[in-house]
């Protein structure tokens, strides 16, 4: 992974004594309310209904045994000994004391992390594939673009004070797993010969109120000239994006205000300006940073097929979680894992400080000391011998983060909702366990096989509600919490965004809903049509009669 | 009273804001643009322009103005910051840019990070607070207005 250099290290400390200064001032009164609010948004600092709430930036999802390490104890000794996996690839920790968060910011600092930019109008983390590098489908390893846009986007003198917050992802394999669509600019990496890679570019797409899927502006930008492109991007949103309503100001509003293809020409225009300048990446740039990310030395060791046919054949618990939970791996010999948080009575994402010293742990004994945040809120294991997942999958279990339960319907994706977030309509983290709780069989969930099951409790989608296979929105009926179910999103390739079903149901009826949704599924489905495939065939109609029939 | 800052200190401001220039006057007067294009002599004046403005369709006028002020509507109007980087790098604007309107002491690094050299603050301890701020984190990644090459084109780390 990325190692700090002097100039890094320097850089994050001296943004912790800025904020130091500037906290200062405002406990003096000197700054107001208003102007302190964004000054500590751009240091990840939100006051949420119950608390403040830091969120801390894990770069495009990627954290070492040590960072992990340290804010487990930052954990115990500033908040409640627990953090929360967000699904920007986050860390949140959810009771912080506003004039604690300098030493807090200090302490991550120590090892070269910090909170800049994970909220307010600005350039976010850069988010990207949490199997990237290591993925066997993987084209392009996206990870030293990321690197090079936090570096840019960092502190930058015209684009930090955006008519709205901006965010970037990268994909470089065959599967989207960074759900590039529905960014404010989605980049995909393509190899183009051994040693070359070229960059596809999509501005505009986003969830929140008005779900869009992106569109191509740019396709085959060589990689020297990514900085000066999203650059010009940039200043094109920043002079004409809307500063009048917050709730049209995303760039999405922008590019269909103006139409991709009118947009796309007055980025091309800007760029002129801009392309073979300065902002051009050199060649020795590009390789320092790539050099970050070279493989460690794996060893030569062979795929152990004997070994873990027979272990899976002994241990049925092993064989769903090999199933669900271990991905294959370029590296012979190796395989990439999943460690579930999405355990039945614990909120989507939430991890213990235990629980983090257990993953930084089992990260150095099985592995390269790297671990990954995905936006599925889980943990990723980069780099396992295959010899060792048994012992790894027996240790997890011990942990509470061994659930088998990998892209199916009990691993919800759910924002932290009505009971932390001021923001929100009803409460979701009561309805994922509702549904944990009702769908319990692992069999008939493996038999359901992959479904996202997402769960907003409000419009602004941080659960990502629009994208799941089934997506759930919490809305506010006359000061009771309903909530609306709809079909058929999906944020991989071939993105789609879900259509809404009817009528929405109180929280009561919505397991029971699910429960009608999935029946007709299994009833309809043809060999092993998948959820998403199945509604794509039939259509939401079914599905509505379906879950609609005895309401009268 | 507002406070002048210019080039890192506090200084007396020899511009005043009028609707006309008064003839014979030492005193030099910012205009609006209107005024502005009045003059027979645009080089001896200020012109104050909004941050939505849209500097390709004035920018022949204002370029020899002696002074461009640009009115922050609210201090997190990023707007002006796009303007400047333009007046600066795209049209190689000379003159004193000056940063007005709601300019608080936090953002100026911004401010002059994109080509603005002179600040109102809106009194003589905002004044002093903005020019510390402007001495904090003043190595950067990117290039600016006032940093012509990005970090990685500077020495070697």
């Amino acid at each position: 992974m990325y190692r700090y250099n002097k100039f890094d290290q320097q850089f994050v400390q001296g943004r912790v004594d800025q904020y130091r200064e500037q906290t200062a001032r405002y406990l003096a009164g000197e700054i107001s309310d208003e102007a302190f609010q964004q000054l500590r948004l751009r240091n990840g600092l939100y006051i949420q209904r119950l608390a403040p709430m830091l969120r801390i930036a894990v770069p495009y999802g990627t954290i070492s045994s040590s960072q992990l390490r340290t804010i487990a104890e930052i954990s115990r000794n500033y908040d409640k000994g627990y953090g929360h996996l967000s699904t920007r690839q986050n860390i949140q920790l959810n009771w912080p004391e506003l004039e604690e968060v300098p030493d807090i910011l200090a302490d991550l600092a120590d090892v070269g992390m910090h909170a800049i930019q994970t909220s307010g109008s600005c350039v976010r983390n850069v988010t990207t594939d949490h199997f990237a590098g290591v993925a066997a489908d993987e084209e392009v390893d996206a990870r030293p673009y990321c690197e090079l846009l936090r570096q840019w986007s960092t502190y930058h003198p015209e684009f930090d004070w955006l008519p709205r917050k901006f965010k970037i992802a990268l994909n470089g394999s065959g599967s989207d797993r960074a759900a590039i669509a529905v960014h404010d600019i989605g980049i995909e990496a393509r190899k183009i010969s051994s040693q070359e890679a070229v960059l596809d570019i999509y501005v505009g797409g986003g969830l929140g109120r008005t779900p869009v899927i992106g569109s191509l502006i740019r396709e085959g930008l060589e990689e020297h000239d990514l900085l000066t492109y999203v650059e010009a991007i940039l200043r094109v949103y920043n002079r004409y994006g809307r500063r009048d309503n917050k709730y049209k100001a995303r760039i999405k509003i922008l590019v269909r205000a103006m139409t991709p293809e009118v947009f796309r020409e007055k980025v091309d225009a800007e760029w002129e300006h801009l392309r073979n300048g300065p902002g051009t990446l050199t060649e020795e740039e590009i390789r320092r940073v790539k050099n970050d990310f070279v493989p460690p030395s794996y060893e030569n060791i062979e795929n152990e097929e004997i070994l873990l046919g027979e272990q899976r054949l002994q241990n049925r618990r092993f064989d769903t979680w090999v199933a669900n939970n271990v991905d294959p791996h370029k590296q012979k010999g190796y395989s990439i894992v999943t460690l579930s948080t999405k355990t039945t009575g614990i909120p989507p994402g939430d991890v213990s400080d235990i629980q983090m010293d257990a993953v930084s742990d089992w990260s150095d004994e099985y592995g390269y000391g790297e671990i990954r945040i995905s936006h599925e809120q889980n943990f990723v294991l980069p780099d396992v011998r295959q010899s060792d997942l048994l012992e790894l999958f027996v240790a997890a279990r011990k942990q509470g983060l061994g659930e088998a339960n990998v892209g199916l319907l009990t691993d919800v994706i759910c924002c932290p909702g009505g009971d932390y977030c001021s923001l929100a309509n009803a409460k979701s983290i009561p309805v994922a366990e509702e549904i944990q709780r009702h769908f319990d069989d692992y069999d008939y969930l493996h038999d359901l096989g992959p479904l996202d099951l997402n769960i907003s409790g409000c419009m602004n989608a941080c659960g990502h509600h629009h994208v799941g296979h089934i997506g759930i929105l919490g809305v506010d009926k006359k000061g009771s919490e309903f909530y609306q179910i709809s079909l058929g999103g999906h944020a991989g390739n071939d993105a789609s965004l879900g259509e809404i079903i009817g009528p929405s149901f109180s929280r009561a009826e919505v397991t029971g809903s699910i429960e009608k949704i999935l029946d007709l599924y299994t009833q309809a489905r043809q060999q092993d049509e998948t959820f998403l495939d199945c509604y794509r065939r039939i259509g939401i109609q079914p599905f509505k009669e379906s879950v609609y029939a005895n309401s009268g | 009273m507002p406070t002048l800052v210019r080039d890192g200190e506090v200084t007396e401001d020899e511009w005043t804001y009028g609707a006309e220039p008064e003839s014979g006057s030492e005193t030099r007067t910012i205009l609006n643009m209107e005024d502005f294009v009045k003059q027979a002599h645009v080089e001896l004046h200020g012109v104050c322009l909004d941050s939505s403005v849209e500097i390709e369709d004035v920018i022949d006028q204002v370029k020899q103005a002696a002074l461009i002020a640009v009115n922050f509507a609210t201090f997190a109007d990023g707007r002006g910051l796009s303007l400047a980087v333009l007046l600066r790098s795209r049209y190689g604007y000379k003159g004193e840019l000056r940063a007005v309107g709601e300019v608080l002491p936090d953002w100026t690094p911004y401010m002059l990070r994109s080509g603005f050299d002179s600040f109102e603050l809106a009194d003589a301890s905002a004044a002093a607070s903005a020019i510390a701020c402007m001495q904090r984190l003043t190595d950067q990644y990117q290039a600016s207005v006032i940093q012509p090459n990005p970090r990685f084109r500077r020495s070697s780390n």
